[in-house]
């Protein structure tokens, strides 16, 4: 037989038991959407994760010593006296000086963390509003809407701030010079410095909504607060080190953790975020394979119903040349269409589906995380679950078509 | 391949076919049967239900296998043919036409009679359908060809029966009681086109248990318990 012979019978086969064919496809359409629907919200989750990530240098590194207390809710340990000497929990000007000098070729810089205390944004002619500042280091891939990453004196905005300042859009923005109030030490007044805007950047969950080079901060800080530029102590240290590979930051990290030392980079913390996605993902999945497996039992049946109704025809056409492998073929096919119509309906579906998640998500639960697209369905998912519904349709299938390929055609073709 | 110049197109060497061994008891279906059908000659088999006629069709169909004895179609051993050449023989020089018919109730009569073709995968889906309907003309029963085949009368299913087994332009016909299961006024019509057909040059063996019918071949093999009787 032809192979588009074999289709359109196999297709048309399919037609003979209408009721039986209408249910099996059912089955196959609600596992399948189940299937579409938790890899859309897991695309959905992914996407968001992925928007908001602390968008950080690889090449900065946050250390801290492994034997640092770090209080545990709910517990609480006897204090010693010996901690206020001990050296094993807290960067001194010593560990800075040691870093520098054991790795000269890895760390180009050390930094302690600079934090800006913000009283507000403003601009000449228009409101003050309230701020928060965070660092941002120059080879950071955080993604713009315009401009670029700020350099000394500039500062780079999140579109949020857009509107207020009266900028027309992120364009406009980019090369203003915008008011920035910092706290002095005591928080008692405030000194006003002035920065050009460098970038736009897109709303984010995770990251601050202005952000200025480590040289802009540590300069703000030597005049508002200058005791915080070099402590004496610090909980934490960054580092920047040189262009390296997976496998020496391996290396440099071990190194590290015999010393004491624990390194994380923004894209170590990333990952854990990913990992959750996945772990949620997962578990999604898991449930829809679950519905997809009863649609499994469903082709199961019909394949088998079908092949006891058709005795006689398999025995026919087994008589009148037909090989094994065409047997095998016929009903094959038969479960692949099953497969593949009721995929082609789960997609309607769940394209229709998207229209309805979105909206609604978005006036119930997630009113207040406006860029939390829910229900994500790309190209890619669809094509990806189509091949697993095709496998899952040819899986079912397997054994009830070996079984008719091996039916004796003197056996089915004998009157009773 | 050995390809003998035969007159004969079916050549039986004693042709044993046994059911059971082991534990169950031993049935002896045939017991050395040994004759030869020359190319366009019509051979009746005849026997009694549970003789062994309906086995030595199937043996000689190719649809079972002999336990021993040798079987040779066209001077070729059939035990020595792959499953795709057996395959292809039954499809493309064989005709089948059954007591019951086994048409597919729910396709129309052209759909039934082109399934052959489609099985073979010969021909484009035009020439299947001309083939077709030259045949069902053949047996005058074009003007039923968009009927479904489960509406049709007894009659009309084996004549729709016999242009199924005669679209793919077989060397032999083989008929398991063609007629058993039709009135006198439409087994006269079927035999009338059977024999008609074998005028023209193809073999047909026909297997019944009606002495009338089987009369009219030019050669009867009688089977009683798997063992020829009389052989005319």
């Amino acid at each position: 037989m032809k192979v588009n012979d074999i289709i359109t019978t196999a297709n048309n086969n399919l037609f003979r038991n209408k009721t039986r064919t209408i249910l099996t496809t059912l089955a196959v359409v609600i596992g399948s959407v189940t299937l579409l629907v938790a890899e859309s919200v897991g695309n959905g989750f992914e996407q968001y994760v992925a928007n908001n990530l602390e968008t950080g240098s690889s090449r900065i590194f946050r250390l801290t010593k492994k034997s640092a207390d770090t209080y545990k809710y709910g517990e609480i340990t006897k204090f010693k006296d010996s901690d206020k000497e001990d050296d094993t929990q807290v960067f001194r000007s010593s560990d800075v000086s040691y870093l520098k000098n054991t790795y000269p070729s890895i760390i180009k810089d050390v930094f302690y963390p600079q934090y800006l205390s913000l009283a507000s944004i403003s601009r000449n002619g228009y409101e003050k509003f309230t701020a928060s500042s965070g660092v941002i280091f120059p080879d950071t891939s955080a993604k713009l809407i315009s401009g670029q990453v700020p350099k000394f004196n500039q500062i780079l905005i999140s579109q949020e701030y857009i509107e207020p300042l009266g900028f027309i859009n992120a364009d406009d923005a980019v090369g203003k010079v915008v008011t920035l109030n910092a706290w002095d030490n005591n928080r008692k007044s405030s000194k006003e410095f002035s920065l050009i805007v460098s970038g736009v950047t897109h709303k984010s969950e995770s990251t601050y909504p202005l952000q200025v080079s480590y040289e802009t901060a540590t300069y703000i800080n030597q005049i508002v607060s200058p005791e915080s530029v070099n402590p004496q102590a610090s909980s934490y240290l960054q580092i920047y080190t040189s262009d390296l590979s997976k496998s020496e930051i391996t290396e440099f990290k071990e190194k590290l953790s015999h010393a004491g030392i624990e390194a994380s980079s923004y894209e170590d913390q990333n990952k854990q975020m990913f990992q959750i996605v996945d772990i949620l993902r997962a578990i999604m999945l898991g449930v829809a394979a679950i519905s997809l497996a009863v649609a499994t039992f469903g082709i199961v049946n019909t394949v088998l119903m079908g092949i006891l109704e058709r005795t006689k025809e398999i025995g026919l056409i087994k008589a009148l040349g037909g090989s094994k492998k065409l047997i095998f073929q016929l009903f094959t096919f038969e479960s692949l269409c099953i497969g593949f119509w009721g995929y082609i309906i789960s997609v309607i579906l769940a394209i229709i589906l998207g229209f309805i998640i979105n909206p609604i998500s978005h006036m119930t639960f997630l009113k207040d995380i406006e860029e939390f697209t829910l229900y994500v369905l790309t190209p890619l998912s669809i094509v990806k679950i189509f091949f697993v519904v095709m496998a899952v349709s040819f899986g079912a299938s397997f054994f009830p078509s070996l079984k008719a390929s091996k039916l004796d055609p003197i056996e089915a073709l004998r009157s009773e | 391949m050995s390809n003998n110049k035969t007159d004969f197109i079916i050549e039986a060497k004693n042709i044993s076919r046994v059911y059971g061994g082991k534990d169950e008891e031993v049935c002896k279906a045939l017991d050395n049967v040994s004759f030869t059908v020359k190319k366009g000659e019509s051979v009746a088999i005849i026997g009694k239900s549970g003789s062994g006629k309906s086995t030595l069709m199937h043996i000689l169909a190719c649809l079972d296998k002999p336990s021993s004895g040798q079987l040779f179609i066209n001077g070729q051993e059939v035990s020595q043919m792959s499953p795709k050449e057996l395959e292809k023989l039954r499809g493309e020089s064989f005709g089948f036409v059954f007591q019951q018919f086994f048409l597919n109730p729910n396709d129309t009569v052209l759909e039934n009679v082109i399934l052959p073709l489609k099985i073979t995968g010969q021909d484009s889906k035009k020439i299947r359908e001309e083939k077709a309907i030259t045949m069902l003309k053949e047996v005058d029963i074009l003007s039923k060809k968009n009927n479904k085949s489960k509406n049709l009368s007894g009659g009309q299913k084996q004549r729709v029966c016999i242009a199924r087994a005669l679209v793919g332009n077989p060397q032999i016909i083989f008929a398991d009681e063609p007629t058993g299961n039709l009135d006198s006024t439409n087994g006269a019509m079927v035999e009338k086109i059977l024999f008609g057909l074998n005028k023209r040059g193809i073999t047909l063996i026909l297997v019944t248990h009606d002495i009338e019918l089987a009369s009219k071949c030019q050669k009867q093999i009688m089977i009683k318990d798997g063992k020829i009787v009389k052989s005319l």
